[in-house]
C-alpha cells in the first residue's frame, strides 16, 4: 500500500511536467454571454466537423483575467464579457505576453423588471425606480431618510402594495447597468443630484463625486434586496413573494413569461425590437474577446468566430434573437473587422493578427509554438515500464532468496519476501529518479528517451540489489526504513497543502492590502462593494454572519446528533443500528446544493409564515435561522456518525462497572462513558463546525446575500464564504479590490479557523485517555 | 433503616428511572428527527425528479429526399457534410405534417414554422448523424422517433398549461391541442428516457435533450482519482502520526495542520487548485485530474482524522502481543493494527468520498462547471462533474431544466446509496466492540 503511495506521489510529480495537444476551444467569461455561447457552440459542433466547444461562466472579471494569463494551448482562447475589456485586463495581457486581442460585440442584453404574473401592471420610469429604492429622498427642497413603503405613495398610478425589489447584486455587470441606466437617471430627473452635491463639502470635482455616489444608494431596511445568485434565483424569490419586483435579462424573461409580468419602463414595453431600436432605455452591449495568435494554435476558433457574427446566428431572425439576444445592427462591420484581422489598440505595439488565408507558420505562432506542445505519453510509458519492471524485480529477488535459503545452511535474517521488496526498491527509485532527471531538463525528446532515462538506473540498480542478496543482509531492516520515510511523506503532503494554501491566498491578498487599507478592512463594520471604486469593504457583517448561522447549525446538529449516536451504540438493538446509521449518513452526501432549494423553496416560506411574520420579526424567507436550520440537518451524520464510534470504542468493561455498582443506563452514559469518549466526540463537533463555517450553497440560497450586523435570527445576512464565491464569480476587474478582497476574506477566514483548531487540540490532548 | 422491601422503589429509584426512560426517549426522539429530515427531502427531490425520466417522443416517417440533402448525387461525404442541422429540420417539420395530413388528424391554421416548434433541434442533428453515418439512407423513407420540444413535453409533466401557453411565445394552445390529438393516433408518445442517463448537456434552448452522460463520466473518472490516492497517503498519513511519530513540535504542527484542513472551506481548495494545478503545473482547465487532484486535498485531512481515531480505537494489547511475539513495530502495524482498524477507516473513507463526490464549490474555479458536449478520453479531457451538473441547471433559463437538476440529483444519491451498500456490507463483516 505504501509502495503504491510512493510510486503515485512520483506520478502527481511528474505529469504535471508536461502539457496536453487539445483541440477543442475553450472559453469562459460573463454568465449572461453563457447561454448564447452554449447555443452557438451546440450548433457549431453539429454543424462544421470541429470537437464542440467547452463554454464556462464564472464572470466577466475572472474570464478576462484567465484570457490574459499568457498564450498557448494552455490558455483560454474566448473571454465572453458583458462589459468592455479595463486598462487593467489590457495590462495583464501585454504583461503576460499577449499583444493581440480581437473585440467582437455579438449583440445587446435588455435588462427588465418583472412581478409576478398574477400581481398587478406596473408602468416604472426610471425616477420612480429611484425613488421606491434609494436611502436618501428630496422632500420638500431637502434630503430626507427614505421611508415610503407601497408603490402607490410615489405614484398614485402604481399598485398599492408594499415596495420589494430584488436587483442584482454588486458582483454582475448587469447592476453595473442598473446603476447607470436607472439610478443615475433617475436620481437627475427627481432632482436629487443637485441637492446631493450641494450637501457634500469639498471642490467642483469631489462633489459631484459625492453626488453621484449619494444616487447609487440604495435603502438598507430589506425593501430592496440585493440578489448574488442569477436569475433563477430571483425568480424563485419573486414566486415566492407576491409583492415583489425583480430585474431579468431580456432572455431570461422571455423563457419564463409565463410566470412573470414584465413592467414597462417610461411607457415601453421591453422586446428584441424595442431594444433594438433604441427605444427602451435599459440595455448593454455583449462583447467577446479572442486571440487571433491562437487562430493558427487552435483548430476551428477562427470558423466559430466568423460563424457566431453569421447572420443565421447573431443577425435578426437567427438563432439567437430567437433566445432573446438583441442584433447588433453592425453586425456586417463587425465580421469584416474579424475577416480583416482587426486587433484591439493595445497602448504598446500590437502585434497584426493574421489575415485571412494566413501562411501556416507565422509569427504569431512562432511565439507560442514553443510553450511547449509536448504530451503525457512519455511519461506514462516509461512509469508503465518501470512498474513492470519493479514487479520483475520483486519476483527474481524473492525467488533467489527463497532458492538461497533452501539451498544454504546459514540463517537468513530477512524472509524472502523482504528481499524481492528491497530488489524492487533499489530498482523502482533510481528509475523514478532518473524520469525525474530528464522532466527536470526539460521534457523533450521521445517516449524512447524517456524510457531509456528511467529504465537503465532502475536495471543497474536492480542489478546491484540483486547482486546484494545474502543471509547476513539486513533486508527487511531496510525495507522498513524505506516504508517510514515514505510514510513520513505522506503526512507531509498535509503541510504542503497548507503552504500551497497559504502562498496563493497570501501573494493576491497582499495586492488587496495595497489597494486597500487593511484598518478598514479588518475594523469597519459596513460592507458595501461598489462598481466604480469607494467601496467599503469591513469584514464584521460577514464574520457576524458566519458565526450565527454556524451557531444554530451546531444547536441543531448537537444535540440530534449525539443523542442520536448515544440510542444508537448504547439502546438500538444491532438490526435497527445497521439500517439507521446508514440511513442518516446520507445526509452527509446530499449535496449542499439540494440543501441550497430545501432552504429556499420548502424552508424558508415555512418559516416567514409560521414565526417570523407572527412575531413581528421581519417578512424574509432567506434568513439566518433558515440557513442555520438546514445546515445543522446537513451536518447531523458528522456529529453522530463519528461520535457513534467514538462511543463503540469505549471498552465495555466500564460500561459493566458502571451497571453492576447499581447505575442506570443513562447514568452509565452520561458519567463513565461520554467523559471517557469526549475527547473524540469534540473531535466530531469540531469537524461539524468546520462543515458549518466553510458551507457555501446553502447560506447562498438560504441566507441571502445582504452584510448586515443584527441579532434578529429571521433577518437576511451573509457569510464570508458567500462574498469569496460571488466577489470571484463577478464580473467586476480581476485586478480591482472588489475582487481581490476573496483573498484577504479567505486568508482571515483560514487564519481563523486555525487559531480556532489549535485550541481545540489543546483541550482534546489535555484530556485525552487510553484503555486497556 | 426502614424495613421495605427491595422490590419496592423508594422515590428515588423511581426518579432515576423516570430520568433513565427520558433520556432513551430523547434518544429515539433524536433519530427518528434526522430521519423524519431524511425522508422530507428525498421526498421533494423524488417528487421534483422524477419527471426527467420520462420524456415525450413523436414517431413518424421521414423522406430522405436526396435532392435536399445529397445536391452532388455521389453520396460525397464532404458534401452531405455541409448540410446543416437547419436543412434537417425543415425537412423533419415538413414530415410530420404530411404525417398529420396523412392521418387527418386537424391541426388548426398551423403554419410550418409552428409544427417545426413541436420539435426538438436536437431531433435534427440526430437526423443529421444518421445520414452522416450511413449516407445509404438518402432516398429512403424511414420511422424516426424524434424528441418533441420542451413546452409539449412540460404539457406532460404539468409544467405548461393551456393558460401558460397562451402567453408564451415558445409554445401556442394550438400546438397543445394537436399534441393531445397527436397522443390519440399514437404519434406522440411518452416513455422512459435513457438519454438522461447517456447523453451529453444540451444548451439552453433545449432542456429536452439535456443528459448525465458526460457528467457521470466524469464525476466517476475524479472519484477514480481521488480513490486511488487519498486512500493510501490517508491511512500511511495516520499510521505514521498515530503509531510512530514521536510527540515534539514537529509532529503537533503536522496535527495542527490536518485539524485546520478539514476546517478549510472548500473553496479555498479551489483557489489552491486553480493557483498550483492549472496556473503553474499548466494542467488543462476543466480535466477530471484536476477536479480529483483537488478534491484529494480536500478529502485527505477528513479521512485522516476518522482513520486515527479507528487506529486509536485498536486496544494497546494488540500491538504489546505482537511486539511480544518479535513481530517488528511496522509488521504489527501492518499485520495487525490496520486490519483490525478496517471498519473504521472504511466509515471516513465514506463521508470522505461522499462528500468529495457531492462537493461543488471548489470545481467552480477550475472550470468544470462548463459546457462540454464530447464524452472525455481520458483523464485529461474537459468534462462535467455531477453536482456541478445539477449547480449548472439549475442557473439556467428554461424552467425545463429544474426538473433535469432533480433527476440529476436522484442519480448522484443512488451513486451514493451504492457505495454506501457496499461499505456496509464490508463493515458490517469485520466491525468488532473491545
Amino acid at each position: 500500500m505504501t509502495l503504491r503511495c510512493l510510486a503515485l506521489i512520483a506520478a502527481a510529480l511528474l505529469l504535471p511536467g508536461a502539457t496536453f495537444a487539445r483541440d477543442q476551444i475553450q472559453i469562459a467569461g460573463s454568465s449572461t454571454v453563457l447561454p448564447y455561447a452554449t447555443i452557438v457552440a451546440e450548433a457549431f459542433g453539429e454543424n462544421r466537423g470541429f470537437p464542440t466547444p467547452v463554454v464556462e461562466g464564472g464572470g466577466s472579471g475572472a474570464g478576462r483575467k484567465k484570457l490574459c494569463e499568457g498564450q498557448g494551448e494552455a490558455t483560454l482562447d474566448i473571454a465572453n464579457s458583458s462589459s468592455p475589456i479595463k486598462p487593467s485586463d489590457i495590462e495583464l495581457c501585454r504583461a503576460n505576453g499577449v499583444t493581440a486581442l480581437m473585440e467582437v460585440r455579438i449583440g445587446y442584453d435588455g435588462i427588465v423588471f418583472a412581478s409576478r404574473r398574477e400581481g398587478p401592471e406596473f408602468a416604472l420610469t426610471p425616477e420612480l425606480i429611484w425613488r421606491a429604492l434609494a436611502a436618501q429622498v428630496p422632500q420638500g427642497g431637502a434630503l430626507v431618510a427614505n421611508r415610503v413603503s407601497r408603490w402607490s405613495e410615489i405614484d398614485p398610478g402604481l399598485p398599492d402594495q408594499p415596495i420589494t425589489a430584488f436587483i442584482p447584486g454588486t458582483k454582475h455587470g448587469s447592476r453595473e447597468v442598473f446603476d447607470q441606466k436607472v439610478l443615475e437617471t433617475g436620481c437627475a430627473a427627481a432632482g436629487a443630484e443637485a441637492l446631493f452635491a450641494a450637501a457634500a463639502t469639498g471642490s467642483e470635482d469631489e462633489k459631484e463625486q459625492a453626488a453621484q455616489k449619494a444616487c447609487l444608494m440604495l435603502r438598507a431596511d430589506g425593501r430592496s434586496v440585493d440578489i448574488d445568485g442569477d436569475y433563477a434565483e430571483t425568480l424563485a424569490r419573486v414566486a415566492a413573494n407576491p409583492d415583489a419586483l425583480g430585474v431579468f435579462g431580456l432572455s431570461f424573461y422571455e423563457n419564463n413569461a409565463d410566470k412573470l409580468r414584465v413592467a414597462t419602463v417610461g411607457g415601453i414595453a421591453p422586446t428584441v425590437e424595442t431594444i433594438a431600436k433604441g427605444e427602451y432605455p435599459v440595455s448593454r452591449p455583449l462583447f467577446f474577446y479572442v486571440k487571433p495568435a491562437h487562430f493558427d494554435l487552435v483548430p476551428g476558433l477562427r470558423d466559430y468566430v466568423l460563424y457566431f457574427l453569421s447572420d443565421e446566428i447573431a443577425g435578426p431572425g437567427g438563432l439567437l434573437s430567437g433566445y432573446g439576444l438583441v442584433p447588433d445592427p453592425e453586425l456586417a462591420a463587425s465580421r469584416a473587422a474579424v475577416e480583416a484581422g482587426q486587433v484591439l489598440d493595445m497602448g504598446g505595439e500590437a502585434a497584426q493578427a493574421p489575415a485571412a488565408a494566413p501562411e501556416p507558420a507565422n509569427a504569431a505562432s512562432e511565439a507560442t509554438g514553443s510553450a511547449g506542445t509536448t504530451d503525457g505519453r512519455p511519461v506514462l510509458i516509461a512509469l508503465l515500464a518501470l512498474a513492470a519492471l519493479g514487479l520483475a524485480a520483486f519476483l527474481f529477488g524473492r525467488q533467489r532468496a527463497a532458492r538461497l535459503r533452501a539451498a544454504g545452511t546459514a540463517i537468513f535474517h530477512s524472509v524472502p519476501a523482504y528481499h524481492g521488496a528491497l530488489v524492487l526498491l533499489s530498482t523502482v527509485l533510481p528509475g523514478a529518479l532518473g524520469l525525474l532527471a530528464w522532466g527536470g531538463a526539460g521534457p523533450h525528446g521521445s517516449p524512447a528517451l524517456a524510457a531509456t532515462a528511467t529504465l537503465l538506473p532502475g536495471l543497474a540498480g536492480g542489478a546491484y540489489g540483486y547482486g546484494r542478496i545474502s543471509p547476513d543482509l539486513r533486508a527487511r531492516t531496510a525495507v522498513e526504513r524505506v516504508v517510514m520515510a515514505a510514510l513520513i511523506g505522506c503526512s507531509l503532503i498535509a503541510v504542503l497543502t497548507t503552504a500551497g494554501i497559504f502562498a496563493s491566498l497570501v501573494v493576491e491578498a497582499g495586492h488587496f492590502f495595497r489597494l486597500y487599507p487593511a484598518a478598514d478592512f479588518f475594523f469597519s463594520t459596513t460592507w458595501n462593494p461598489q462598481f466604480r471604486g469607494g467601496s467599503s469593504l469591513g469584514i464584521w457583517p460577514l464574520i457576524w454572519g458566519t458565526f450565527y448561522v454556524s451557531l444554530i447549525a451546531l444547536l441543531v446538529a448537537v444535540p440530534v446528533g449525539l443523542m442520536s449516536a448515544i440510542y444508537l451504540a448504547e439502546y438500538a438493538s444491532k438490526r435497527t443500528r445497521a439500517w439507521v446509521k446508514p440511513a442518516i449518513e446520507i445526509l452527509a452526501g446530499i449535496p449542499t446544493i439540494v440543501y441550497g432549494l430545501f432552504a429556499l423553496i420548502t424552508v424558508g416560506p415555512l418559516l416567514r409564515d409560521w414565526f417570523a411574520q407572527p412575531l413581528g420579526l421581519g417578512s424574509s424567507s432567506s434568513s439566518v435561522m433558515t440557513a442555520g436550520l438546514v445546515m445543522g440537518i446537513m451536518v447531523i451524520p458528522f456529529v453522530s456518525s463519528l461520535s457513534d464510534d467514538i462511543i463503540n470504542a469505549v471498552p465495555q468493561s466500564l460500561r459493566d462497572g458502571s451497571l453492576g455498582l447499581g447505575a442506570t443506563r443513562s447514568e452509565t452514559v452520561r458519567q463513565v462513558v461520554l467523559p471517557a469518549a469526549l475527547p473524540g466526540i469534540v473531535g466530531a463537533i469540531l469537524l461539524a463546525a468546520s462543515r458549518a463555517i466553510g458551507e457555501t450553497m446553502i447560506v447562498v440560497m438560504g441566507a441571502g446575500a445582504a452584510a448586515k450586523l443584527s441579532l434578529n435570527p429571521f433577518e437576511a445576512m451573509t457569510t464570508v464564504t458567500v462574498k469569496i464565491v460571488s466577489q470571484l464569480t463577478g464580473d467586476t476587474e480581476f485586478a480591482s479590490p472588489e475582487t481581490l478582497v476573496a483573498f484577504a476574506l479567505g486568508l482571515t477566514l483560514f487564519l481563523v479557523t486555525l487559531g480556532l483548531n489549535v485550541l481545540a487540540l489543546v483541550i482534546v490532548r489535555k484530556y485525552r485517555e487510553q484503555y486497556e | 433503616m426502614s424495613g421495605r422491601s427491595l422490590f419496592a422503589k423508594d422515590a428515588r429509584t423511581a426518579a432515576r428511572n423516570r430520568a433513565e426512560r427520558r433520556f432513551r426517549a430523547f434518544g429515539f426522539s433524536a433519530i427518528l428527527l434526522a430521519l423524519l429530515a431524511l425522508v422530507w427531502l428525498l421526498v421533494s427531490i423524488l417528487t421534483a425528479g422524477a419527471p426527467a425520466f420520462r420524456q415525450t417522443f413523436l414517431t413518424f416517417p421521414v423522406t430522405l429526399e436526396a435532392k435536399l440533402l445529397d445536391k452532388s448525387g455521389i453520396a460525397d461525404p464532404a458534401a452531405l457534410s455541409k448540410v446543416t442541422t437547419t436543412t434537417y429540420g425543415k425537412l423533419l417539420a415538413k414530415a410530420l405534417e404530411a404525417e398529420i395530413a396523412a392521418r387527418g388528424i386537424e391541426a388548426g391554421d398551423m403554419k410550418s414554422k409552428d409544427f417545426a416548434k413541436m420539435l426538438s433541434e436536437e431531433s435534427a442533428a440526430t437526423l443529421r448523424n444518421m445520414v452522416l453515418a450511413d449516407p445509404s439512407l438518402i432516398g429512403q423513407t424511414i420511422t424516426f422517433r424524434a424528441l418533441a420540444s420542451g413546452r409539449i413535453d412540460g404539457y406532460y409533466k404539468g409544467r405548461v398549461t393551456m393558460e401558460s401557453a397562451a402567453l408564451d411565445k415558445n409554445v401556442s394552445p394550438a400546438q397543445l391541442a394537436l399534441a393531445e390529438r397527436l397522443k390519440e393516433a399514437g404519434v406522440l408518445t411518452i416513455t422512459f428516457n435513457p438519454g438522461f442517463l447517456t447523453m451529453p448537456d444540451a444548451s439552453d434552448k433545449r432542456p429536452e435533450a439535456a443528459g448525465l452522460g458526460i457528467a457521470i463520466v466524469g464525476s466517476f473518472l475524479m472519484m477514480a482519482v481521488v480513490l486511488v490516492l487519498s486512500l493510501p497517503i490517508g491511512v500511511a498519513a495516520s499510521v505514521y502520526l498515530e503509531e510512530f511519530a514521536p510527540r515534539n513540535r514537529w509532529t503537533d504542527l503536522i496535527e495542527v495542520n490536518i485539524a485546520n484542513l478539514a476546517a478549510v472551506p472548500s473553496i479555498v481548495y479551489g483557489i489552491l487548485g486553480l493557483a498550483i494545478f492549472i496556473n503553474f503545473a499548466g494542467l488543462p482547465q476543466s480535466a477530471p485530474i484536476v477536479g480529483g487532484l483537488v478534491l484529494t486535498l480536500m478529502t485527505l485531512p477528513r479521512i485522516i482524522i476518522p482513520t486515527r481515531a479507528a487506529l486509536k480505537a485498536v486496544p494497546p494489547s494488540i500491538r504489546d502481543a505482537a511486539l511480544g511475539v518479535g513481530a517488528s513495530k511496522l509488521q504489527t502495524v501492518f499485520h495487525h493494527v490496520l486490519p483490525l482498524a478496517m471498519p473504521g477507516i472504511l466509515t471516513g473513507m465514506i463521508i470522505g468520498l461522499a462528500q468529495a463526490l457531492g462537493e461543488t464549490a471548489p470545481l467552480l474555479l477550475i472550470g468544470m462547471v462548463a459546457f462540454v458536449r464530447d464524452f472525455p478520453g481520458g483523464f485529461f479531457d474537459p468534462a462535467a462533474a455531477l453536482p456541478v451538473q445539477v449547480y449548472n441547471w439549475t442557473t439556467r433559463g428554461d424552467p425545463g431544466f429544474v426538473e433535469r437538476a432533480s433527476g440529476a440529483i436522484i442519480v448522484l444519491l443512488a451513486f451514493l446509496i451504492l457505495m454506501n451498500a457496499v461499505a456496509i456490507f464490508l463493515r458490517r463483516k469485520f466491525e468488532r466492540r473491545w
